[in-house]
């Protein structure tokens, strides 16, 4: 269940998924635009057709946040052994903690917090609050809840 | 040798009349070939199937769907999704959907709508109104995601139209994993379109292709519908219990996310 004792280091797990041949993502690529996926759309949304979203793509998928230690491998609850390697690249997707601001990924080393109910992540002096949808979850830079 | 290459010459030339001569048929009929047809037929067996469905008091899908991104310089991505959906109409509804990327639990009882993000151990909960067309309406214009194969909730329902169809034809009898099916194909703006509709007593969807228009790439969605109109489910089909862990987040708000300055 939980995998988080049997802690890797980042350096050694890039070894192992290349030696495993289960090659992970090396560069961010950005989508210009997606499939369409109902007929029937509500025509009073406005729809954001041009995506441009950057998906190394291991980066726009879920990946578990858990006791301080970011993805490594470690806290998968899923039996996806490619996922691992969102870890990888997630180390170096740290942005600028503007209040307001909204990233894909987190810092590494980051702490869940659950203030009046809501969960938090706190990473440094750094607050962010998760947001799920339907196909992304992002974190919001959040002034510090408490 | 002169002599070769004068033959050798004609003869190109003429066969470049003849090309030129051929590819002006060509163009003329194909023209006349894109003039949009809406066959009578093609419509009326939509909008039976949109009737069928909106008369289900409930049902189950099983669909595996796939869908594709296309990157800057136009490669395209192909996605697969298992897509799970029980609902009780009017207002319930429970949907799976699994991905390499994600799995979501969307959960809706009539008043609270609850999205599971299993692999995060992270929900959201909100309020919603009392009926499942509400819902897809509200997650696209409050929250901009779609319940999951939206479009079995739109067909036939109030509001629904066909306005948009510009071509609409019958491609014949086809068989999607064994079912019997009649295949449509219809055009509209932005997307071309083919449905494979049950034939007989229960007009179903079996099977829908979208192909987006809006990118020369034309990426491509995919759906195969596998149908249980008896589905078996109780109570707590429709209600979220929290397993061990899991941390109530917020529910992204589409329109307001991209906003900075914010503080939740």
């Amino acid at each position: 269940m939980n995998r988080c004792g049997r802690r890797v280091f980042r350096t050694a797990l890039a070894v192992v998924v290349v030696a495993a041949g289960t090659a992970g993502p090396a560069q961010a690529r950005n989508v210009r635009s997606q499939s369409r996926g109902a007929v029937n759309v509500n025509q009073n949304v406005n729809r954001n057709t041009n995506v441009n979203r950057n998906v190394n793509v291991n980066v726009d998928r879920d990946v578990h946040v858990h006791g301080g230690y970011y993805g490594g491998g470690c806290c998968y609850h899923d039996d996806h052994p490619v996922a691992t390697a969102a870890a990888v690249t997630a180390a170096v997707m740290v942005t600028a903690a503007v209040v307001g601001s909204i990233v894909n990924t987190l810092p590494p080393s980051c702490t869940t917090v659950v203030v009046n109910g809501f969960g938090y992540q706190q990473c440094g002096s750094t607050w962010y609050q998760p947001q799920i949808s339907g196909g992304s979850t992002t974190y919001v830079v959040v002034n510090p809840p408490r | 040798m002169k002599f070769m290459t004068g033959v050798r010459q004609a003869s190109m030339a003429a066969a470049l009349v003849l090309a030129v001569a051929g590819g002006a048929g060509a163009l003329a009929s194909a023209e006349e070939a894109a003039k949009p047809v809406i066959e009578p037929a093609a419509m009326s067996a939509l909008k039976a199937m949109g009737a069928y469905l909106r008369d289900l008091k409930s049902f189950q899908v099983d669909a595996t769907t796939s869908d594709e991104d296309v990157l800057d310089d136009g490669q395209k991505i192909q996605y697969d999704n298992v897509v799970q959906i029980l609902v009780e109409f009017p207002g319930r509804l429970r949907a799976e959907v699994t991905s390499d990327r994600r799995e979501r639990l969307y959960l809706y009882d009539g008043k609270t709508f609850t999205l599971f993000a299993r692999r995060l151990n992270y929900y959201a909960t909100v309020p919603m109104p009392p009926t499942v067309g509400k819902l897809a309406d509200a997650l696209e214009e409050q929250y901009g995601f779609s319940v999951p194969l939206e479009d079995l909730f739109r067909w036939g329902a109030p509001g629904w139209s066909t306005d948009q169809i510009t071509s609409a034809i019958d491609v014949g009898a086809s068989s999607v994993q064994g079912t019997t099916c009649e295949h449509y194909a219809f055009r509209q703006p932005d997307i071309d379109w083919q449905i494979w509709i049950q034939k007989g007593a229960h007009p179903l969807p079996r099977k829908l292709v979208i192909t987006a228009k809006t990118d020369e790439a034309r990426p491509q969605y995919t759906a195969v519908y596998t149908w249980n109109l008896a589905p078996s489910y109780n109570e707590q089909s429709f209600a979220f219990d929290p397993p061990d862990g899991a941390v109530r987040v917020g529910l992204a708000d589409a329109f307001t996310a991209g906003k900075a300055g914010g503080s939740k």
